[in-house]
């Protein structure tokens, strides 16, 4: 509303809380015996974010969709006092003879209209995770010694981008690679639309990394004061049932990438849970290393 | 120093004092590098330099999403058919040909912001230049000067807004209170409030038409304007000023200022910044002044080849076979559409269209068709004649060069003559202003025996198509509320748009227009 001095006027208007509760506990040597040793550790932690303080108290849609065909559709909302994290849309019922999306009649009136989030639309996801865990561990056998970090994102859910452009075999879709994954159905070719179809459950259990070194016995005239050598990696296995690029839980929304260009480096923390289509993969690094102490 | 330790000694400190003490003194810098409120507006370049800021918010007509494009998708010259997945949008594009406006749709809202940003930045402009005035720093009569100009800028903004929105907030000073929430003003009062700036302010604007004023509000560009909003007078208070009209546009003509151009097409290549019609335009430019989007919005994915553009275009918007078909085959306007077969650059390869149809019943080849198979969700990606009323420059970027005229002789010649045959249908000089337009694009001429509304209508479509008035002729001409092919019946009061859903719930001293 006028008057400001530019199209977008930046001011503080509701505040973010974060809620949550972590445990860590680290046991030093749970196992102690001459050739073995296990210190075990574990991170706990649940959290919940909300809207506070928003100063009005109608509901926004926000983040996007975009470009092609999906301005003006959005993947959240926020109102005062809501958790964040809502992924909100039409709910797909299944597919009719034509190929076109059915959707459920939310709000009961006998016509079904998507695009009003007050009418048939609903909570189709949450982004925020039930709770995160991590194990740690540091193992040692006689001069081997074997470190490991387990890591489990449990009862987030995603919008996979991905699968909310490109999966529809629709007249435009021929000319990009259809997104193959176990939701893909070859009776819809309807437009493509985001809806409660593209949400997954994101639940995964990942081995952020590991590595295992063997500490060489030294001569006490050595040159060294130890020699070791190891081989480790970076993400090594995830195991989930997500079908997109990264089950990895997204609490800032990089925006909407019109046809897959540039995206904002600028998080939105109001859009928790979408899975953009400039995901990139993540990289399996492994490495073998020698140390010399001197 | 090692040759005179003492006199060294000595020496240093009291050069350091006699240093400080001078510049102790006097701490006011003269800065070289830096502009301040203390050296900056001064000079005429410098006002306009300032002045810049209200004139380039207007970029974004050339650009869809916003005023324009709802302008144009909402008459029956243009639509963006849902091409599949493309162009879908959350449905902002079909409510808009169908006259069913969403008060939540984006292109609504995005308008508002559009034309609300423009009123802003002139009050902002004005207030500054204000209190320069008022505090000495500047030559009143140069200040004035501007600051005419800029409230006849802000005067086309508010015509914009009663147009479209009709009843809106009447915001005119920058220095607003905190939590300031203007309340809806009726659309007679805006049009007054426009009537009365227009009158006050035109005459205060310079007679000049050369490179300086191309691009800004001169006397002429407000006279258009003002003939405009009269023209239009009937449609927002129920009084028409038909005379008035007349008036405004005899000043222009009288001028002898503008001419019309040899061709049609002349006013829509590339450089076009010469056209003798242009009385307002938009300047773009592909790298000074982006957001002339049309190549991109109206071509085929494939035209590409065509126009070796440098980015593929979106595939979306088009005219419709009504009005493509209302231009007879001698009529040069008719290259205002892009119609059949594509090729490449070099004329003689067919661009495929891999993702062609099944159904498409010519196959793969890219085919403008003026028929449009449906509407949503499934019209054919070749579907509709499309927009080449502008020159796409081979080889250009998403943002055109070519300019966009807001105001152009060949309208105001058209406007006189439909303020004369409404006051005298069978005006011989309203007959003979029309002739003149209609017959620069035929060869040999092709003149009208005689006036009536849909002659009248029909040839502004013709002239005018894609110029962002079709909507507001239909209106006065009483048939913006007809079924077209792809959008019913629609009620009187869809003329106007709704209030969007965001600024009601930012401000609540604004209401809804009525059927919304």
């Amino acid at each position: 509303m006028p008057p400001n001095f530019a199209p977008q006027t930046f001011d503080n208007v509701a505040s973010i809380r974060n809620k949550g509760f972590e445990a860590v506990v680290n046991y030093n040597n749970l196992i102690e015996k001459e050739n073995f040793t296990w210190s075990p550790g574990i991170v706990f932690s649940k959290y919940s974010i909300t809207l506070e303080d928003f100063g009005r108290e109608d509901t926004i849609a926000i983040a996007g969709v975009g470009a092609p065909g999906q301005n003006g559709v959005y993947y959240t909302i926020a109102y005062n006092n809501a958790p964040l994290g809502q992924l909100w849309g039409p709910v797909r019922t299944g597919v009719a003879s034509d190929g076109s999306i059915l959707y459920e009649d939310i709000d009961g009136d006998g016509t079904v209209n998507i695009e009003a989030f007050n009418a048939d639309q609903k909570k189709v996801g949450d982004g925020v995770p039930a709770f995160e865990l991590g194990l740690n561990n540091t193992i040692t056998l006689g001069n081997f010694e074997l470190n490991f970090f387990l890591r489990g994102v449990f009862g987030h859910d995603l919008a996979n981008e991905y699968r909310v452009f490109y999966e529809n075999l629709d007249p435009t879709a021929v000319t990009w690679n259809k997104v193959d994954t176990k939701y893909f159905d070859e009776n819809a070719v309807g437009s493509n639309r985001f809806n409660s179809y593209h949400v997954e459950d994101a639940t995964f259990l990942r081995l952020d990394n590991a590595s295992l070194g063997y500490n060489f016995k030294l001569p006490t005239d050595s040159w060294f004061t130890n020699a070791r050598v190891y081989l480790s990696g970076q993400n090594l296995f995830t195991i989930t049932g997500y079908t997109g690029v990264d089950p990895e839980p997204r609490l800032g929304d990089t925006g909407a990438s019109d046809n897959g260009g540039r995206f904002s480096t600028e998080l939105n923390p109001l859009a928790p849970g979408i899975d953009r289509r400039s995901t990139y993969f993540l990289a399996r690094t492994v490495s073998v290393g020698v140390n010399f102490g001197f | 120093m090692k040759k005179f330790p003492i006199l060294g000694k000595l020496l240093l400190p009291a050069l350091f004092l006699l240093t400080f003490n001078n510049s102790c003194t006097n701490l006011d810098e003269q800065l070289y590098d830096t502009v301040t409120s203390e050296n900056f507006l001064r000079t005429e370049e410098e006002f306009i330099a300032a002045l810049g800021a209200a004139y380039t918010g207007l970029y974004a007509l050339g650009n869809h999403g916003a005023y324009f494009s709802v302008q144009e998708t909402s008459s029956d010259e243009a639509m963006i058919p849902q091409r599949g997945g493309d162009w879908g949008d959350g449905g902002q594009w079909i409510n808009a040909h169908r006259h069913e406006f969403k008060k939540t749709d984006d292109n609504i809202n995005n308008s508002w912001n559009f034309l609300y940003s423009g009123v802003n930045t002139c009050n902002r402009l004005i207030a500054q230049f204000t209190s320069l005035k008022d505090g000495g720093n500047v030559e009143p009569a140069l200040a004035d000067k501007f600051i005419a100009e800029l409230r006849v800028l802000r005067a086309m903004y508010y015509f914009w807004l009663m147009d479209t929105f009709g009843n809106v907030p009447l915001v005119t000073r920058f220095d607003v209170p905190e939590g300031f929430q203007p309340a809806t003003e009726q659309r007679s009062k805006i049009y007054d409030f426009v009537v009365a700036e227009l009158n006050e302010a035109v005459p205060l604007l310079d007679k000049k038409n050369d490179g300086t004023t191309y691009g800004r509000m001169n006397f002429y560009a407000g006279k258009a304007l003002q003939a405009k909003v009269y023209l239009n007078a009937g449609v927002y208070t129920g009084t028409a000023k038909w005379a008035e009209c007349a008036a405004a546009c005899d000043e222009i003509i009288g001028s002898a200022l503008f001419s019309l151009e040899s061709t049609y097409r002349n006013n829509f290549i590339t450089n076009n910044s010469t056209s003798k019609e242009f009385i307002f335009a938009v300047p773009f430019d592909e790298v000074f002044a982006k957001g002339f989007n049309l190549a991109q919005m109206t071509l085929h994915y494939g035209s590409q080849a065509t126009y070796n553009l440098q980015a593929q275009p979106w595939n979306g918007w088009c005219s419709l076979q009504d009005f493509y078909e209302m231009h007879d085959a001698s009529d040069a306007r008719k290259n205002n559409f892009i119609q059949g077969p594509q090729f490449a650059s070099d004329g003689v390869t067919p661009i495929l269209d891999a993702g062609a149809e099944p159904s498409d019943p010519d196959g793969p080849q890219v085919n403008f068709t003026p028929e449009i198979n449906q509407h949503f969700p499934g019209a054919l990606r070749q579907a509709g004649v499309r927009i080449g009323k502008y020159e796409f420059k081979t080889g250009a970027t998403p943002d055109l060069s070519n300019d966009m005229p807001i105001f152009r002789y060949a309208d105001v010649l058209l406007m006189k003559a439909e303020a004369l045959y409404r006051q005298n249908a069978s005006s011989a000089e309203a007959l003979t202003l029309v002739n003149t337009v209609r017959n620069r694009s035929y060869e040999p001429d092709s003149p009208l025996a005689a006036l009536n509304d849909q002659d009248l209508l029909a040839e502004r479509g013709r002239e005018m198509f894609y110029e962002g008035v079709r909507r507001q002729d239909m209106i006065r001409f009483g048939v913006y509320g007809n079924a077209t092919e792809f959008a019913p019946a629609s009620d009187p009061c869809k003329t106007l748009w709704p209030i969007p859903t965001a600024q009601i719930n930012v401000n609540p001293n604004l209401v809804q227009n009525p059927c919304y």
